[in-house]
């Protein structure tokens, strides 16, 4: 029998249109392709999908068993250390200490609790709103760790509510993107899915981010977004400090001949502080203020170069918005110029461990802080400077 | 599809560096619980004068700077 010698066309009825069997398979898949393109497109889409949705769930898991087991070993260290301790007591009539096995129950409430944002259909006077309630979540917070393990530390304190906001975060990542992807296959709706497959690499990208940070806040190191306190915090050095606002302090010396008020969030605990109301305090009490620079970590865009500093104008501040708006309200109203550096960087090093490039930038930003003094302010003149970010492990 | 990081990905080893106010001489050690920046660390070997912790970060395991 010759194998070889065959005739293409005549195998697959090239040469003759009238073969019903080609016509078959020519149509047959258009026609399915037709009818069932999304349904096969949404099959192959989901396999993706769902090793996200797995592994957000677990990154959820981890950093809630991370922090439970963070919990039990600040109970375990305030029992050893003194009456204080609440290892192993169960919870009394006013919800302080926790046994050991309610603790996980009692964090798994924590972790549940949601916020609702003001109704801003009329904006005008929103941010105090939205203030009160971003604040009253974390007065809540604070006191129920509070309860949860009495004689805690404010260093303590800040590292779980730190930890409780990562594991709250994730878990409601996890959620969000799973209710979009089993409504997306419950109806078998594959335009809903797309914007889901477009966001998906972002949301593991923050997600990995948090994950990988649990470790350095739980050790109380220092994090890339704390380059401004770092900075901030080295130029306080052997000045006197005090409380400036809510978890911030306030310094003041002498830079070139120029009065330097500093401030930044309270280190080493794991916090932001409050500078919006720390600046609007001490423009308010009439201490002449010439020039606002204000230090902060930024995002940088793909195909910068991590650790990079750049210069601008406006106040360099992130979160919730409510802090920037009382800065800019109160050097809008007394006509100071506010000046930004910021030290770029990925969302990775920003919330992880500090990178040896971003810590070793901090002598650059120093000197930049001086220059900027240089050039826009004269001798006799005062300026305020502020630290912003995370100041875990940046004391001052 | 998606460039996911993979597990272990953004491990990252701590370090402190240590810094010495008279002559600026650096020691980089592993980070060790309750170092904070700025703190005091001790004597200068070389010089005698006062080291405080001047720098923490992280390297990947195995890193370029390690030991050095």
């Amino acid at each position: 029998m010759d194998l070889l010698s065959f005739d293409i066309d005549e195998l697959l009825g090239m040469g003759d249109d009238s073969n019903p069997l080609m016509m078959l398979v020519w149509i047959l898949p258009i026609i399915l392709f037709v009818f069932y393109g999304q349904r096969i497109q949404l099959m192959v889409t989901s396999g993706e999908i769902r090793k996200g949705i797995k592994r957000l769930d677990a990154y959820g898991s981890e950093s809630r068993d991370e922090l439970v087991a963070y919990v039990r070993e600040v109970l375990g260290g305030a029992a050893a250390g003194g009456p204080k301790g609440a290892a192993g007591r169960e919870p009394d009539a006013g919800g302080r200490g926790a046994s050991a096995d309610g603790l996980a129950g009692r964090i798994d409430t924590l972790l549940d609790y949601f916020t609702i944002m003001p109704a801003d259909m009329d904006p005008s006077g929103i941010v105090p709103k939205i203030e009160q309630v971003v604040r009253s979540r974390e007065d809540h917070t604070r006191r129920h760790v509070r309860l949860l393990c009495p004689g805690i530390g404010d260093g303590e304190l800040s590292r779980v509510q730190t930890l409780l906001e990562i594991a709250t975060v994730l878990r409601l990542l996890h959620r969000t993107v799973n209710h979009m992807y089993l409504t997306a296959k419950k109806q078998k709706n594959f335009p809903l899915i797309l914007p889901l497959q477009m966001a998906l690499p972002f949301v593991m990208e923050q997600a990995a981010a948090m994950k990988g940070a649990v470790p350095a806040f739980r050790a109380g190191q220092p994090v890339g977004d704390g380059i401004g306190p770092m900075v901030v915090g080295s130029m306080m050095a052997g000045l006197d400090k005090r409380d400036a606002a809510f978890q911030t302090v306030a310094a003041e010396g002498t830079i070139d001949g120029r009065t330097a008020h500093l401030l930044k969030a309270r280190g080493p605990d794991s916090t932001v502080g409050r500078p919006g109301e720390a600046v609007e305090a001490l423009l308010s009490s009439g201490a002449r203020i010439d020039l606002i620079i204000m230090v902060d970590a930024a995002l940088k865009m793909e195909g910068e170069e991590s650790a990079s500093i750049a210069q601008g104008f406006g106040a360099a501040i992130g979160g919730i918005g409510t802090e920037r708006f009382r800065i800019e309200e109160a050097a809008a109203g007394r006509g100071v110029p506010v000046l930004a550096i910021v030290v770029k960087q990925s969302v990775k090093d920003a919330v992880g461990l500090m990178t040896r490039e971003i810590a070793e930038s901090a002598a650059d930003v120093r000197s930049r802080v001086r220059q900027m003094i240089a050039d826009n302010t004269e001798e006799g003149q005062a300026v305020l400077i502020v630290g912003v970010g995370n100041t875990s492990g940046v004391p001052q | 599809m998606f460039p996911f990081a993979r597990e272990g990905d953004d491990e990252r080893e701590a370090f402190t560096v240590e810094r010495c106010a008279g002559c600026g001489a650096e020691k980089k050690r592993p980070f060790r619980p309750g170092d904070i920046l700025f703190a005091a660390a001790g004597r200068c070997g070389g010089c005698g004068g006062s080291s405080s912790i001047d720098r923490i970060f992280g390297e990947a395991p195995g890193g370029a700077e390690r030991g050095r």
